[in-house]
Order: structure tokens, then C-alpha cells, then sequence
């Protein structure tokens, strides 16, 4: 009894009153070396001393070093003078991107939103066919990079070189559609959103008690006004978390509107902070911290709207429907229209674009896809990009990052879901506040904040993160984290405690029965986290670019440098590989492990 | 307040627990329980839902810690609020069968009993054979290889109960552990882990709010209620002198009615007058709650000792090993229990009651 390590899954208050001083007989240092042992050696305290420091580390001290930078002269990582000038240079610039902003984001909020919901409602609560077919293409679109989906949409309709252009002006007198264009923009955009409302929508959905349904119906109301009255009117929690995610996604994403808005001189604030950090010269350091607070605000914005509209949430409980599944809206002769309506979207988002890839992909340049044009077909790109070490080092590079961030954050998810879960309390909840921060924070102010918080910082032995994978896979394990942790938080909860009591009376130690029993069961959803992040990590661009330096290049940096120099055909090439990639596992998941792919 | 050091005379004591008191917040969940169990016995807490036996054994495990008390297991102090002692459960020599089983799903059968003796320095070697006697103890043998999932209810129990032997630990002790099997089951679990307690000699403390098991399996009883242990006592004892009323009604006795002390051993009750046990000193003329245990009546007219009453038989019910009865006795229903038919439904019938089985309390005595 001389090591007295205590640590049960309960307050510690309450074990602090019990133990809180060495056995009888210790010398006088004993009362506080016990209390040293006791509060701060315990496991729950250690775990969650742990689990703080890296959330700061992460997430709360570069928004510290982000709004604080934003108010000094010349910006970080400079400390210089207090000033306000980096704001008033944003907002002078910027009076056509701020209204470019709000365009695109509320757009590519709106349109997926209308797709994703019914889609959701088909797919949960109606009797078309091959149900489950829309449902697990819906959800592949989330596998498949906007770059290479972007790549694929400017083959078709990319000026007046795109294909599918050239092909209308020759059979018809329109000239096409143009997406290098705000509506083109919105458009892709839109259209690879909709896996992420549909998730959140559907799931919603299915937990609609049918008799709800059934009652309106019974009372006289029409099938549409159902599907709007209770249908939607239900789910509407779901409809609001969805569309404050594709606002946040739209302020934060840099894909689309550099490849499409470039062209098409439509600027938005990510092009803009892109350009301050990466092109222009000097750099503009302060306008693209204030630019990144202003993105903050109005996420945040955006956010309390949101928390004050679902402050009576509590109203939509709705009874679980276990039936759902058998008693679908009946649609009539609507079927076969609604089931047509499906396989289009099935083929404007993935067959079509996966065929332009491809064709582009064999094509020594984009025209009009004549005999002759296709004459020349040949793996001629494909043979020069496997000479090319650029693209096999940031093929590594990726790899690396997405397994290696992948598997941190899941673990660390875990970690914090468990603390959450077992510890509760104050401390446990501001831990999962910060890890789930970033969800609210758009993509290229995170990428931004950590540029300037590790920027200057040195490590001893003169080692800087900057410029190196390590200050990317911070930035990957910062975007990931909260979904990380909503995917852990269910199968901790169903873990329970009695397992890990049983370990410990067996003579394991906390971290023994975290290593042999806690972690082990949750393999599986550890697994399925893993394989989510890996694939969002493979798609990720927005970060990426602007932390990666010669040397550091990802697959997306790479794809973009060569679409920036007219190379479309090779980002071709590579979109055929990740789209293949991303199908796999897409099946992988869905059929091998057999997982419920949730946000 | 000062507690008496251990003494090398309590060695034979596998456990002993002193005062203990939990708080959860505002709910007091123990309010000073102290008992101790001799090295080879079987120790039952019985007592109703809520009224803290899970807690107790989670303090003896180190899985929660007492407000206030002290704890020994083997003579050697695990916990003491006073003294600030705190060992953690893997340093404590005892294991826990959980009323969920807390069969860990990811480990095979042979895994999961394996597992405590990683942690008991038991040589690899050795290992397969003592996880092979486990399993052979609970006859679970053949299921080495299989994994949870793949096992019933019951068998997920005996794998449970296999790793909780396999260390051969100080103490055992068994929360509800026949709560979720189902009553047939129920009763062969109940005969194995007795059959285990005396062909290994363990020492077990065993949780139930079932009085049919704690009488069938106990050496001793401790009777709990509101975080109290009411009585302590061999099963016969409990049964047949229950300490208040409460120990009375816990342990099955169904009639409990009015009655007046008469003093000289005898209580007005049931329009008769009963020989009776008094559980305490009562004036004569003190209004009494009186139990009557079921068993504890008999036809007059065989000759059974003691006055008689006379009721007439509402309903009389076969239940296999004897006869269960509803007699009105003027009002007041009993409830009878013999061996023999006491009479069919509607006859009236002359009874005499074993003054052994009436025991009359003082009526103020609070129930429950
Ligand atoms: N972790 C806890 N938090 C709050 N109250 C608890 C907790 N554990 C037990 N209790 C309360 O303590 C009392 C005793 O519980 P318990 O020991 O589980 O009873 P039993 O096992 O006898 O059914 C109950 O009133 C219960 O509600
Ligand atoms: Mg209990």
C-alpha cells in the first residue's frame, strides 16, 4: 500500500476528500506529495491535463494568435503596434468580394440543401425504386475530390474549350453553359455538398415516426403538403445544422472558386487570403489575418442564428420510427418520374463526370472531342506522370499525412469522447467545446491561424514545424477533430463501464485497460473514423495549399499546379486514380466493414 | 473517531469492513456498514433494490471510494478514509462477478479467463492449464475458442464466474450474479456456485435481493435496508427471529396483522389468542404488529399444539411441494402454507399456529 494511485471514473472532489494526504505514519512533505500524487498523478486529472494542452495547442491558441495578429501592423508574425489599418485595407479592397462571398456561400448553401433533402426524403420515406442504390451513390460523391470532380466539370463546361460546350454550339444555337461563372461555381460546388446534407438529413429522417405521417394523411392532407408540413417540419433541426455546415464549408473552401472563380475574375475571400499568402509580393500578412477574423465573425454569425433557432429543439423528439423503412410514402405514377429524376442526378454527378476524366485524361489537350481530337487518344499522360517524382513524393506525402493524422485524431477522438463520457464534469465538457470549435470555423482561417502561430516558432535544436508535414497534419487533425469525436461519442457511450471494471479488479492498470480492453473494442468505429478521415484527408485542398511548401506538395497541390499551368489533361490523369480510390473505399467501408457512414 | 489497528489475531478474516459511508451528492446511499467475513465463508448481503449493496462490493473492489470508513482484505488495510489509505482495485487481492458479466467481447473465452493471470506474475507456461481448470469448473471446457457473441446468456455467465476463479484471489465477490438468467437456469447457477464455494474453498460475498437464494446458499446473512445492515445471522436465524419487521416482510413472512399484547407470551390477533415470540419487551395491552410465517399453521383437529383460531378457506392453490391457502379469519386474511390439504374452498376449519412461527413486534415499528 505505499503506491496509492487512485483513480475511479468519478469526480475528483470526491477522491480528493478521501485521500488527501499521505498514510498516517509519512513524514511532514507528505500532505502535499500526496496531494501532488493524488490530484495531479491520478489518471482522470493526467488524461485530461493531456487532452487540454493539445486542444490548445491546436485550437484555441493560433485563434489567439490569429485575432491578435490581426490587430497589430504588418500582421503576423510580426508583434508590431496595435492598429486597425489591416481592417480598413480589407474592406476597401473588397466591396465586390465581400458580395461574392455571400453569393457563393448562400448559393452553395441552398441548392444542395434543396437536392440533399429530397434526396433524403426519397430515399427514407418513399417507395421508389433501388432505394438503396441513391442512397450509397449519394453518400460516393463525399469519396470523390472536388478537385477532381472540379477537373472534371471544367473538361465539360469549362469556357469555350469545354466539351460539352463545343458539342451544344455545334448541335444547337446556344452557346453553352459556362462554369467559370458565379452560377458555375455554385453549380459544382452545389452538387458535392449534397452527400454532407443528405447525411445529416437522412439520418433525421429515418427517426420520423411514419404515424406522423400517416396522421396528416388520415386528416386529409395531400402527400405534399405532408412532406412539407410534418416531413420537413420534423427534420427541421437537421435542415438547419446542415445549412450552417455548407455556409461554413462555403466561406472556408478555396476548390472551386480557384479553379472556376480565377477565370472568371469572380474573387471571393479564400482566392483573396490565398493570394496575400501565396502570390502576391510582399505578402500581405495583416489583411489576410483580418480577412480570416472577418470570415470568423460571420461564421459566428451564422452559428448564434443557428443556436437561437433550435433553442426549442426539444419539441422535435420525435418518437423513433421502427417502421419507417415499411411503410413508405406510396407515389403513385410519380414513382417512375422521381426513380428517372434519380438516375439523372446518378449521371450529372458521376458518370459524366467520371467519363470526362477519363476521356480528358487520354487526350494530349480539352477541344472539341472530334475524330481527330479523339484520334490521338493515348496513356501518354499517364506515362509521363509516372516519370514524374514531384507527383510520386506528394503521392507519399499524403499517404503519410492521411494515415498518420487519421490515425491520431482517431485515437485522440476516442480519448476525448471517453473523458467526456466517464470524467463529465466542467473540465471534460470545455475539452469537447474546444475540439468541436473547429466545425465552426472555415477551413483557410484554420489553415491561416496556424500559419502564423508556428511560423516563428523554433523548436530546440533549431527545428521549425513550418514548412514541414508536421504543421500540415496539425491543420488535418484540427479539421477533422469534432467529427471525430461525434463519430467515437456514440460507442464510448455504449461501452459500459463494468468492462473496464472487470479489467481492473483483473489487475490491469488504467492504462493497461485502455490499451487491452477500451481501445480494443472500439476498434471497429476506430476503423471506420480512420477510413473517413483518410479519405477527407486525401480530398483536403484548402489547408493544404496554403501550408505546403516545395517539398511538402500533397496529390491536391500537385494537381493544382498543373491545372494552373494548362496541363488539364494530366489533373485528368490523377482524378481518374483518386475517383477509382475513393469507389474502393467507399465499398470497402460499406460492404467489408459493413459501417454506417454518419458526421 | 479511532478504529483499532488490525491485529495479527484477524488474519483469518478475508475481509473486514468498517463504517462505511457513501454520499452520492444529497443521496446517502450508506450510512455506516461494518461487517467481516472469516477466510472460507460464504457471506450473502441481502436486501432490496437501491438500498446500496452494488456499492458496497464497488468500495470493497476500490472501483468507488467510501465517504467515511475503512477496508481490509486479508488483513492488510486497502482503503482508510482516516489514514488516508487508497489501493488501487489491481493491487487489491479479489475479484468481481458483474451482474452485467462484463465478458470483455473482443476476447475469446480463453483470453478472458487468461487475462487476471497476466497480472498475478503466473508464468506463461502455466497458464493454459490454470485457464483449462477454470473453464473445466464452470464446464465450459469445450468453449475455448468461441468468442462472446457467440454464447448465451448463461454461458457468457460461467466464463464470467471461470476469470473471476482463475487467480485464485482472497475474496470473490458476486454482484446479482443470477439476476439476468432466466428462472430454470437460474437454479442450476445457484447449485454450481455453491458447488464451486466449497470444492475450492473460496471465500465469497454474494449480493442478491432474492431471500430464496441468500437462505439456500449463505453461512451467513446480512439483512440490508436504507443503506443499514438491519440483522446479521445464519439463514435459520434471520428466518426464524427476524430482528423488526421489515427483516420480516423482507425475507417472505406475508402476514403481518394487528394484534394486543396479553402478556405471558401471548397476543390477541385474528380473533384468537396466540402464543407468540415478543421481539422486544412489551406491556400487556401494547398494541402489536404480529408476523405469522406461512409454515407456521396446522389443522387443530391433528392435535397440533397451541390455541386455536378459525377461519374459512377462500381459495386453496397446489403448488407442488405442499398446499398454499387464503383463510378469512373474520376479516383479516391470512395466508397458510402446510404440506397437507387444510380443506377445500369454502369450509371453515379450526387452525392452531406454531408459536415459534408468531413473532410480535411493537405496532409503531416503521415499515417500509
Ligand atoms: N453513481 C451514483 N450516483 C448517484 N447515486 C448513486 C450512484 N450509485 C448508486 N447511487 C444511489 O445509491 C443508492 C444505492 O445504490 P446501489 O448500491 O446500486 O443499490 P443496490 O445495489 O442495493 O440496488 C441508490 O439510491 C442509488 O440511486
Ligand atoms: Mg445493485
Amino acid at each position: 500500500m505505499t503506491d496509492l494511485s487512485t483513480d475511479t471514473a468519478e469526480e475528483l472532489g470526491a477522491l480528493d476528500a478521501a485521500t488527501s494526504a499521505e498514510a498516517g505514519s509519512a513524514p511532514a512533505g507528505g500532505a502535499l506529495w500526496h496531494t501532488v500524487r493524488h490530484r495531479f498523478l491520478s489518471f482522470p486529472f493526467a488524461l485530461r491535463a493531456v487532452l487540454t494542452v493539445v486542444v490548445f495547442t491546436l485550437v484555441v491558441l493560433p485563434f489567439y494568435r490569429l485575432i491578435l495578429g490581426s490587430f497589430q501592423e504588418g500582421g503576423p508574425p510580426e508583434r508590431g503596434p496595435l492598429t486597425l489599418q489591416n481592417y480598413r485595407d480589407t474592406f476597401n479592397k473588397s466591396s465586390d468580394i465581400i458580395g461574392n462571398t455571400l453569393e457563393f456561400a448562400i448559393g452553395q448553401t441552398v441548392v444542395p440543401l434543396v437536392i440533399g433533402v429530397l434526396l433524403a426524403w426519397v430515399v427514407t420515406r418513399t417507395d421508389v425504386p433501388w432505394r438503396g442504390v441513391w442512397e450509397f451513390s449519394t453518400i460516393g460523391l463525399y469519396f470523390i475530390p472536388l478537385l477532381a470532380a472540379g477537373t472534371a466539370w471544367s473538361i465539360l463546361l469549362g469556357g469555350r474549350n469545354g466539351m460539352l460546350n463545343e458539342v451544344i454550339r455545334t448541335l444547337t444555337p446556344w452557346d453553352g453553359f459556362d462554369v467559370y461563372s458565379m452560377p458555375g461555381m455554385i453549380f459544382v460546388q452545389s452538387l458535392y455538398l449534397v452527400p454532407l446534407v443528405f447525411l445529416v438529413v437522412a439520418a433525421s429522417m429515418r427517426n420520423v415516426s411514419p404515424d406522423y405521417e400517416h396522421a396528416a394523411r388520415i386528416n386529409g392532407a395531400s402527400p405534399l403538403s405532408v412532406f412539407f408540413r410534418v416531413t420537413l417540419g420534423v427534420s427541421r433541426p437537421a435542415l438547419l445544422s446542415a445549412a450552417v455546415l455548407c455556409f461554413i464549408i462555403g466561406l472556408g473552401s478555396m476548390e472551386i472558386p480557384l479553379l472556376f472563380g480565377f477565370p472568371a475574375k469572380e474573387h471571393v475571400f479564400t482566392t483573396d487570403i490565398f493570394h496575400a499568402l501565396r502570390v502576391r509580393m510582399p505578402r500581405e500578412h495583416g489583411r489576410a489575418a483580418a480577412t480570416g477574423v472577418v470570415l470568423l465573425a460571420a461564421s459566428l454569425v451564422v452559428l448564434i442564428m443557428y443556436l437561437r433557432s433550435i433553442r426549442h429543439s426539444d419539441r422535435y423528439v420525435t418518437v423513433s420510427g421502427k417502421g419507417s423503412q415499411e411503410t413508405p410514402t406510396r407515389l403513385g405514377r410519380w414513382r417512375w418520374a422521381v426513380f428517372t429524376a434519380c438516375c439523372g442526378f446518378f449521371f450529372f454527378t458521376m458518370i459524366l463526370p467520371f467519363i470526362a476524366v477519363v476521356v480528358g485524361s487520354l487526350l494530349p489537350y480539352i477541344g472539341r472531342p472530334d475524330a481527330e481530337l479523339l484520334a490521338q487518344s493515348s496513356l501518354e499522360n499517364y506515362r509521363q506522370l509516372s516519370d514524374n517524382p514531384i507527383l510520386w513524393r506528394s503521392l507519399r506525402n499524403s499517404l503519410t499525412l492521411s494515415l498518420g493524422a487519421g490515425l491520431f485524431v482517431m485515437v485522440f477522438s476516442a480519448l476525448v469522447a471517453y473523458s467526456v463520457v466517464r470524467f463529465k464534469g466542467r473540465w471534460s465538457r470545455m475539452i469537447d467545446y474546444g475540439a468541436s470549435l473547429p466545425l465552426m470555423v472555415p477551413a483557410v482561417v484554420m489553415a491561416t491561424s496556424l500559419l502564423y502561430t508556428y511560423i516563428t516558432l523554433e523548436l530546440p535544436g533549431g527545428f521549425s514545424i513550418y514548412g514541414t508535414l508536421w504543421i500540415m497534419a496539425m491543420a488535418y487533425v484540427v479539421y477533422f477533430l469534432p467529427v471525430g469525436v461525434r463519430q467515437m461519442t456514440g460507442p464510448v457511450v455504449q461501452l459500459s463501464a463494468d468492462l473496464e471494471h472487470a479489467g481492473r479488479i483483473s489487475g490491469a492498470g488504467n492504462l493497461a485497460t485502455m490499451a487491452r480492453i477500451v481501445l480494443p473494442i472500439l476498434r471497429p468505429a476506430l476503423l471506420g473514423g480512420l477510413i473517413l478521415a483518410f479519405i477527407t484527408y486525401m480530398r483536403e485542398f484548402t489547408l493544404s495549399v496554403l501550408l505546403f511548401r516545395s517539398g511538402t506538395e500533397v496529390i491536391t497541390t500537385v494537381m493544382y499546379s498543373f491545372y494552373n499551368n494548362g496541363r488539364l489533361p494530366f489533373v485528368a490523369a490523377i482524378s481518374v486514380g483518386l475517383w477509382i480510390a475513393g469507389m474502393l473505399l467507399m465499398v470497402i467501408l460499406r460492404f467489408v466493414l459493413k459501417a454506417r457512414i454518419t458526421f | 473517531m479511532v478504529r483499532p489497528e488490525v491485529t495479527p489475531s484477524e488474519d483469518l478474516l478475508a475481509l473486514r469492513a468498517d463504517d462505511l459511508h457513501k454520499k452520492f451528492g444529497a443521496v446517502t446511499a450508506l450510512a455506516g456498514v461494518s461487517f467481516s467475513i472469516r477466510t472460507g465463508e460464504f457471506v450473502t448481503l441481502l436486501g432490496p433494490s437501491g438500498c446500496g449493496k452494488s456499492t458496497i462490493l464497488r468500495i470493497l473492489a476500490g472501483i468507488e471510494t467510501p465517504t467515511r470508513g475503512a477496508v481490509a482484505i486479508g488483513g492488510k488495510v486497502v482503503n482508510d478514509t482516516e489514514r488516508r489509505i487508497l489501493v488501487p482495485p489491481e493491487r487489491r487481492d479479489l475479484s468481481m462477478v458483474f451482474q452485467s458479466y462484463a465478458v470483455w467481447p473482443h476476447m475469446s473465452v480463453a483470453a478472458n479467463v487468461a487475462f487476471p493471470l497476466r497480472y498475478r506474475k503466473v508464468p506463461r507456461r502455466q497458464r493454459r492449464d490454470r485457464v483449462t481448470e477454470a473453464l473445466r469448473a464452470v464446464r465450459m471446457e469445450s468453449y475455448v475458442d468461441r468468442y462472446p457473441h457467440q454464447l448465451s446468456g448463461g454461458q457468457q455467465q460461467r466464463v464470467a464466474v471461470a476469470r473471476s476463479i482463475v487467480g485464485h484471489p482472497a475474496l470473490l465477490l458476486l454482484d446479482e450474479p443470477l439476476s439476468n438468467l432466466d428462472a430454470r437456469l437460474r437454479e442450476d447457477m445457484r447449485v454450481e456456485l455453491k458447488r464451486l464455494h466449497l470444492e475450492l474453498g473460496l471465500t465469497m460475498l454474494y449480493v442478491t435481493h432474492d431471500q430464496s437464494e441468500a437462505l439456500a446458499m449463505s453461512d451467513r446473512i446480512l439483512v440490508m435496508d436504507h443503506g443499514l445492515v438491519l440483522q446479521e445471522g445464519t439463514p435459520e436465524e434471520v428466518y426464524r427471529a427476524p430482528a423488526s419487521l421489515t427483516v420480516a416482510r423482507f425475507l417472505g413472512v406475508k402476514n403481518i396483522v394487528a394484534g394486543r399484547v396479553a402478556g405471558d407470551g401471548t397476543v390477541e390477533a385474528l380473533g384468537g389468542s396466540l402464543r407468540a415470540t415478543l421481539a422486544e419487551p412489551m406491556a400487556p395491552g401494547a398494541a402489536a404488529a404480529v408476523a405469522i410465517r406461512p409454515d407456521g399453521f396446522a389443522l387443530a383437529a391433528d392435535g397440533a399444539p397451541g390455541p386455536a383460531i378459525s377461519g374459512e378457506i377462500r381459495l386453496a392453490q397446489f403448488l407442488g411441494g405442499a398446499y398454499e391457502h387464503e383463510i378469512d379469519t373474520g376479516g383479516t386474511t391470512v395466508i397458510a402454507q402446510s404440506p397437507q390439504r387444510l380443506g377445500g374452498r369454502g369450509d371453515t376449519v379450526a387452525l392452531s399456529i406454531d408459536p415459534e412461527a408468531v413473532i410480535a413486534f411493537p405496532a409503531d415499528d416503521p415499515a417500509p
